[in-house]
């Protein structure tokens, strides 16, 4: 940390620089008008397109390798929408037997198995009366990859 | 007919712990205060084991024990963006929304609707998928009755589970019978009082009393009550926010301090806390009290507390020259000798920046400051409550910083907190 002259402190900060947004530009250009002006369009917000609900969407980071059988990796950040209705072959999360674990749904007659990703674990049945919990759906996985890890 | 519905979460902060904490359903909890100091919310379940609100945590803990009543700090970065998200659901299904407060919201019924329990029950589902709350609903014609049928939907009085609608004379008349006038919005303890002494006791033997009386003995407030309690809307929904007359916090060390220079590093603290939430206002204060207090639970020991109360000659929201005024209005008050828990800083005269006049014997603060300051709450915000501040709040917070002994994670809104999934302990 390091004070500046007028008595402020700053805490490191991450060593990262901060993306830049698009370079604002006057509609007067002082040279030649761009031929694209009359063609703009926004640029892709990947948030938007990820994220499709904000209000229902929460964040949850898998831990561990158990659950690689749903293509889920240690440190994937997973992206919950609780407003999605769930269909047959949906990853979901759901709360069982004390534990948030993610698993593959199927459809049954009387309600939904969950194909726990766990390869160690039986499949499970979520069911009005059992203690599971169909807490969201994953909408997307999002793996850090090489040194962002 | 235009209708409104209030809606409001069930023991918010509690039922908030609970959606990250499945284990947690139907069983008590309850939330502490601000310093763990006493119990400021409590869940149904916890209610019902006779968990006093607002005691010291220390009287109710024998309770709280043989119970095993989970036990949490207040979560407010937590409670704040479930709010948020409980008031963009309920966005979805109304044309206009009054947030009321964290837990609660008018909304205006759409004209269209035919089925009003069907509509209230579709309000419940939705927030209840989206956000994991649980919410009350109550319809009625006019503010004060909805929160009548609120209250009678949440006692499972009404049409179907958490919703009651009063919508014609008959359901009015009977409900207003049953209920009793001191669970009447707006009728406080004394005035119930009176009127008790009169012998009135429901909100049916208000609605009867002759409109000169209620005018000559209650003002045009209580006779509007009567209106709104009669059916006649006198309460618009008040869509745009009301600006704020005065900002500020009041806190408890974690021990007490006696140290002058660690309770002005936690002043420090404080003062810019404010200053954020003044700028954000985008207003400006012109006056700045300050009070500085020992601990009234312990009463061996001696007891002090004083207030100071300044104009600040230029009406600013600059952190620096606030965290000065609120340094020279601490040494006036400040005496040695004590053991001190409590300080509190206050802005008040909040005035629009542009209304601002200059002092011609106060200088302006230095030219630039302004973008300075919102670089800083840029930070802030992105990266953590005094990641950047001035050097008064110092490095010693573990000193005097708050006690949450029992804090959840910010699981909305840092990003070290999230869930996570596939640990045993399931959390952290």
């Amino acid at each position: 940390m390091f004070m500046s002259e007028n008595g402020f402190v700053f805490s490191p900060l991450p060593s990262t620089p901060e993306p830049v947004g698009p370079v604002r530009t006057t509609s007067a250009t002082s040279g030649f008008p761009s031929p694209a002006a009359d063609y703009a369009e926004d640029r892709i917000d990947v948030l938007r397109e990820l994220i499709r609900n904000p209000t229902a969407t929460f964040l949850a980071r898998i831990q561990g390798n158990s659950m690689r059988r749903a293509g889920l990796r240690h440190g994937d950040l997973l992206l919950v929408d609780r407003s999605r209705t769930p269909a047959a072959g949906d990853t979901a999360l759901v709360w069982t037997n004390g534990v948030f674990a993610a698993g593959i749904l199927q459809a049954t007659e009387d309600g939904w198995t969950l194909r726990t990703a766990d390869a160690h674990e039986p499949d499970l049945f979520l069911r009005e009366e059992s203690e599971a919990e169909l807490w969201g759906v994953v909408t997307y996985v999002i793996h850090p990859c090489g040194s962002f890890t | 007919m235009s209708l409104r519905a209030l809606v409001d979460v069930n023991s918010f902060y509690a039922s908030c712990e609970q959606v990250f904490r499945p284990d947690l359903k139907g069983k008590p909890v309850v939330v502490l205060s601000n310093n763990d100091g006493c119990v400021i919310a409590a869940n149904k379940e916890a209610k019902a084991l006779g968990i006093d609100m607002w005691r010291p945590t220390f009287e109710n803990e024998a309770l709280l024990k043989k119970h095993g009543v989970r036990i949490f700090s207040s979560n407010y970065p937590l409670y704040g963006d479930m709010s948020n998200r409980v008031m963009e659901t309920l966005a979805t299904m109304t044309p206009a929304l009054e947030v009321y407060s964290i837990d609660e919201a008018f909304l205006e019924v759409p004209e269209t609707e035919q089925d009003l329990v069907g509509y209230a029950t579709r309000v419940r589902e939705r927030v209840a998928r989206w956000t994991g709350l649980p919410v009350g609903v109550g319809i009625a014609p006019t503010k004060a009755l909805s929160k009548i049928a609120n209250k009678r939907g949440k006692k499972n009085l009404g049409e179907a589970p958490g919703v009651c609608v009063i919508a014609d004379e008959a359901t009015r008349r009977f409900c207003l019978a049953d209920t009793k006038l001191e669970d009447v919005w707006g009728i406080g303890k004394r005035i119930s009082t009176r009127l008790q002494q009169r012998g009135l006791e429901t909100a049916e033997d208000f609605v009867n009393l002759p409109d000169s009386w209620v005018r000559k003995e209650l003002s045009v407030v209580g006779l509007r009550l009567k209106r709104e309690l009669e059916g006649t809307p006198q309460l618009e929904l008040e869509i745009a926010p009301k600006t704020k007359k005065m900002i500020g916090t009041a806190k408890s060390f974690g021990h007490t301090l006696s140290d002058p220079a660690l309770i002005q590093e936690a002043l420090g603290w404080y003062v810019a806390e404010v200053a954020e939430k003044l700028r954000r206002q985008q207003r400006h204060a012109s006056c700045m009290s300050l009070f500085l207090q020992t601990n009234p639970f312990k009463p061996d020991s001696p007891q002090y507390s004083n207030e100071r109360k300044a104009f600040l000659p230029v009406p600013t929201d600059d952190t620096p020259t606030l965290t000065r005024k609120a340094v020279e209005l601490f040494e006036a008050i400040y005496l040695p000798g004590y053991e001190y828990k409590r300080v509190g800083v206050w802005l008040t005269g909040l005035v629009v920046p542009t209304a601002t006049q200059l002092d011609l014997f106060e200088a302006p603060p230095p030219e630039g400051h302004s973008h300075l300051m919102e670089i800083m709450d840029g930070l802030n915000r992105k990266y953590g409550k005094g990641t950047v501040r001035t050097a008064r709040t110092g490095f010693r917070r573990n000193d005097w910083k708050l006690r949450q002994e029992r804090l959840s994670p910010r699981y909305t809104t840092c990003m070290h907190e999230i869930l996570r999934i596939g640990t045993t302990d399931g959390h952290r």
